[in-house]
């Protein structure tokens, strides 16, 4: 009681705790490894750097090849402040209890007298639901970070000529751009999957909540190692880290690997939790053609992320340990192989954009039946697509190696399985026509993002086999219409998909309802902005202007198109500070939205809003299918009576006349089939 | 954020007090929570297989010339030597399960104890053979020496990660904290120390017997 | 006191499978030395199939005897001695 009260909630915020511990166990981590180097008669490092650096000398940046001392020694300390800041956020706590034999906590959440309950947030905790909006909150942070990265380099492309950047900031800001963007979109996954799944699946919590809270704070650290690689010295290999030049960058570079090495445990950590309780926390009754597609998707997406995310992180970590201790891996003078590398980097980025889109159009799946008013139009395709999807996108990596020196032969199977890829694909865009097919559409927000999430990755779709084949994708390698490709894809299969979720279920996890004016504001802004950014790049990749360049000839004749883009990416970008407006301010002093606004039959809105803390007081059972919106007379779960939510009659509901859950008449009748 | 998702809400003009809502968490039956942490265990090996795959086709890419395979130049007898200690360690690892689930405590404790004896000879032997390798080949020499390094580097880590879990479970075991009913503990670390002996079982395979010693020995 | 000897017996077997199963290894290991190690051996013209393929059954060796994968999709054979946490 003698410490004053704002320090015992500094205190209290693991945050703050594990940035004290990891940055004294940083200290301690660096003094040790140059102890060592020194009792082993190695070379160590001036530990005075990088202060002498933070007091703007510039040392580290004009070195384009640090000595190994800085680079271990550095090294080293990142990886110590990693385990200390796991250590002091306490996400270990148990395990190290359990180690020494000792009970350890019961992992639930124990509100403390005069310590708010915000701190949770900031804090170690167990529970899925505030697991998932740490993983949301820090990707959207991630994300606009990302974003800023690219809208600075984008105006720097608006107009021929070097304006305000040189090359190796260019270069240094795609990279981190890339690599932000890439953890922004693996956060959010595991923001969407943590706090969707086990209530959809009718679980109290995740299989193992104390790996699951682990697996979020593994994270932070990597984000913040990311972040410290432009201080660092940048990178300027982008983001996919080729050798032999990953091994020639600058320290930066270190730290890209590091942080890109420990994001990958929160990945695979994170996919083995979701798989465990997908496989044995289903709540009886509820067989595998009764779980809602977007489990179906997480499923999918966790069988291809917590095998392939592995071939990532041994890409990275042989580039690093070549770095430290100079194994030939990627130089050829001494038997290595640089086309090794792109084999084993491909075989996990190539998945992993699946392990994004698969989460992304089980959203998708989710809400048009539910704002159709009518049956998912063939579950059970939608379903196994999910799966032909993670089985085939191991074998298609090699198709971003057409220009590398791999062998030729190769190239025809590869495209060959590229071109397969689309027929999964191909049968949930009808599936999902089949769903809006005579429905009685309701546009609303989520609705609008979901059909908005449809058109840009089914674009994405068709500008896709342009690259699976040899002969176009030959052309088009390495030029703007791949950047235009890969974003518009991933625009469509995810970051439309994830803003359509948070609006979808954000009356589920605050109790209150959005500003639907600002949300619809915000969907044309975005859907306008980027389709003009996306349609102008496609336009300039096929005029040939090649990716990765910071300067273009005025002649070429690209100027006006590349100032489109960048107003189009300006008007996307910017209309997420609506979005971040309107999410802050509705949560506060939003209008108390109905526990289940949108009429949907899932078994997350059946149960009050915001979600008590453990769902569920008795696990619901499974009777029927989830996607039987219109049919009268069908039920998919009985819950507990102290469970099931009635409506209230005041809350505000953005559509019109209630009718009760499953028992609707379907406005019209599914015709012919 | 002022409104917690997780406070129940006032709905019916009821506030419910925090953590005190109509519903706790519902217990996980130990049978139910012991398949869990299996099929977790499991999911894990899978994934940690990948890993070394990824780096057994390293080997095979990198390590060859126009001849076919090849190897580093290494003694045969250490390898064989050490391979043996690996697999011993695992079979006493094995007694040791056994054991407490059949509440042989004497038995349990011995055969732990000398499964991490064996682990650390086994690492001892690494080292002892990193330091004779070194007389032949350096790690930033040519390849199939840093290959060399590289695999029994990472092998060599997870052993040590291994003698940790069975000191963790030795330690915890002569306290008595293990029972024929309740040895999660023990069985985790049995299933690591397990997965990597199956590792070294391809990796010396892969290391010391595939392939032939190039003629010119490069530095 | 009859479920006590039934047990033990049960033990002894157990105790007796890991010995053999250690035996086991130990020969294939010994066939693996052989074959990697000989300078000719006119039986194979390359050594890489035969011995990928006896390390692919030492591993599921382990896998099977000590491993115990089955106890995955089939724990009765433990139920009775009342397993927890």
């Amino acid at each position: 009681m003698l410490i004053p009260r704002p320090l015992r909630i500094l205190y209290h915020i693991g945050l703050v705790r594990g940035l004290v511990v990891g940055i004294i166990a940083m200290i301690a981590g660096m003094i040790l490894t140059n102890l060592v180097r020194a009792a082993f008669g190695m070379d160590t490092m001036d530990l005075m750097l990088p202060l002498k650096a933070l007091f703007g000398s510039t040392i580290w940046q004009a070195r384009t090849n640090p000595d190994t001392a800085t680079e271990v020694v550095t090294g080293m300390g990142a990886i110590f402040f990693t385990l200390g800041f796991l250590a002091g956020v306490g996400s270990m706590n148990d395990w190290f209890a359990w180690s020494i034999g000792r009970k350890g906590g019961d992992g639930h959440f124990h509100p403390k007298e005069d310590i708010p309950t915000w701190t949770r947030y900031f804090s170690f905790d167990t529970n899925h639901k505030v697991v998932g909006i740490q993983y949301g909150l820090t990707s959207v942070l991630v994300l606009m970070i990302g974003g800023l990265f690219a809208l600075i380099f984008r105006t720097e492309l608006a107009q021929p000529g070097l304006q305000f950047l040189d090359n190796q900031q260019y270069n240094n800001y795609i990279g981190i751009h890339g690599l932000l963007m890439i953890a922004a979109v693996l956060l959010g996954v595991g923001a969407l999957s943590n706090y969707l799944v086990p209530i959809m699946i009718g679980a109290q919590d995740m299989a193992f909540p104390r790996l699951n809270g682990f697996s979020y704070w593994i994270g932070v650290p990597a984000a913040i190692l990311l972040l410290m690689a432009l201080p660092m010295g940048g990178f300027d290999t982008g983001w996919t880290a080729y050798p032999p030049l990953s091994v020639k960058a600058p320290l930066g570079m270190q730290f890209v690997l590091l942080s890109i090495f420990i994001l990958g445990f929160q990945s695979i950590v994170g996919s083995i939790n979701l798989l465990v309780t997908i496989f044995m926390m289903r709540a009886p009754g509820m067989t595998w053609f009764r779980m809602p597609i977007f489990v179906w998707g997480v499923l999918a997406a966790s069988l291809l992320q917590f095998t392939a995310t592995q071939f990532f992180g041994l890409a990275f970590i042989s580039v690093l340990i070549e770095r430290w201790v100079n194994i030939p891996f990627y130089d050829p003078a001494r038997g290595g192989n640089v086309t090794l590398y792109q084999h084993i980097f491909w075989f996990y980025s190539h998945p992993t954009v699946y392990i994004w889109v698969l989460p992304g159009l089980g959203v998708i799946s989710e809400i048009l039946p539910v704002f159709s008013r009518k049956p998912l139009f063939g579950y059970k395709p939608i379903a196994l697509s999910s799966m032909a999807i993670a089985f085939m996108g191991y074998l298609v990596w090699a198709h971003h190696m057409f220009t590398s020196a791999m062998d030729p032969f190769l190239r025809l199977p590869f495209m060959l399985t590229t071109l397969t890829i689309a027929v999964p694909t191909g049968i949930k865009f009808f599936n999902w026509i089949g769903t809006l097919w005579g429905g009685k559409i309701h546009i609303s927000t989520p609705m609008l993002f979901s059909l908005g999430a449809f058109i840009l990755f089914l674009l994405g779709g068709l500008t896709g086999p342009p690259n699976g084949l040899v002969v176009t994708g030959i052309h088009l390698h390495d030029t703007h219409w791949v950047v235009a490709h890969f974003h518009i894809t991933v625009f469509g299969g995810f970051l439309f998909s994830l803003l359509s979720a948070i609006y979808f279920w954000f009356p589920k996890m605050t109790g209150k309802m959005f500003n639907e004016f600002l949300g619809r504001v915000h969907f044309w802004f975005m859907f306008g902005g980027f389709a003009t950014f996306a349609l102008s790049l496609f336009r300039i990749g096929v005029l040939g202007m090649p990716r990765r360049y910071a300067d273009y000839d005025s002649a070429w004749g690209f100027g006006s198109l590349n100032m489109l883009a960048t107003i189009g990416a300006f008007a996307a970008g910017g209309s997420m500070l609506i979005f971040i407006f309107n999410m802050a301010f509705s949560a506060r002093y939003g209008v108390k939205a109905a526990a289940n606004p949108w009429r949907s039959r899932s078994l997350e809105w059946q149960i009050a809003s915001p979600v008590p803390e453990f769902n569920f007081s008795a696990i619901p059972e499974i009777v029927g299918h989830p996607y039987d919106y219109g049919l009268p007379g069908a039920v998919y779960a009985i819950l507990s009576p102290e469970d099931q939510v009635a409506p209230l009659e005041d809350a505000y509901t953005p559509l019109d006349k209630p009718e009760a859950v499953g028992s609707g008449v379907a406005a019209v009748p599914v015709a012919g089939d | 954020m002022s409104t917690t998702a997780l406070e129940p809400i006032a709905h019916h003009g009821a506030v419910v007090e925090h953590g005190e809502h109509h519903g706790g968490l519902i217990p996980i039956a130990p049978e139910r929570q012991l398949q869990f942490n299996r099929l977790g265990m499991w999911l894990f090996i899978i994934s940690e297989t990948f890993l070394f795959a990824g780096i057994l086709i390293m080997r095979i890419v990198l390590g060859r010339n126009e001849d076919g395979f090849t190897r580093p130049e290494l003694s045969q007898s250490l390898g064989l030597l050490i391979t043996s200690i690996l697999l011993v360690s695992s079979f006493f690892v094995n007694r040791a399960e056994v054991a407490i689930k059949h509440n042989d405590r004497f038995q349990f404790n011995l055969s732990t104890f000398l499964a991490i004896l064996l682990g650390l000879v086994f690492v001892g032997g690494v080292v002892y053979e990193w330091d004779e390798a070194l007389n032949h080949f350096k790690p930033d020499g040519h390849i199939e020496g840093g290959l060399f390094f590289f695999m029994t580097g990472v092998h060599a880590l997870h052993v040590i990660t291994g003698v940790l879990f069975l000191l963790i479970v030795f330690f915890n075991g002569i306290r008595g904290h293990y029972s024929s009913k309740s040895h999660w503990g023990v069985e985790s670390a049995a299933l690591y120390w397990h997965f990597v002996d199956v590792v070294w079982v391809f990796f010396y395979v892969a290391l010391y017997l595939i392939g032939t010693v190039p003629e010119t020995v490069a530095h | 006191m009859e479920h006590d000897t039934q047990s033990r017996k049960g033990k002894a077997a157990e105790y007796l499978q890991g010995i053999i199963v250690l035996v086991v290894l130990g020969v294939f290991t010994a066939i693996e030395y052989v074959i990697g190690t000989a300078d000719d051996i006119p039986l194979f013209s390359s050594t890489l199939i035969p011995l990928t393929l006896i390390a692919v059954v030492k591993a599921g060796v382990i896998i099977n005897y000590y491993m115990h994968i089955s106890h995955m999709w089939n724990p009765e054979d433990e139920v009775d001695e009342g397993h927890a946490e």
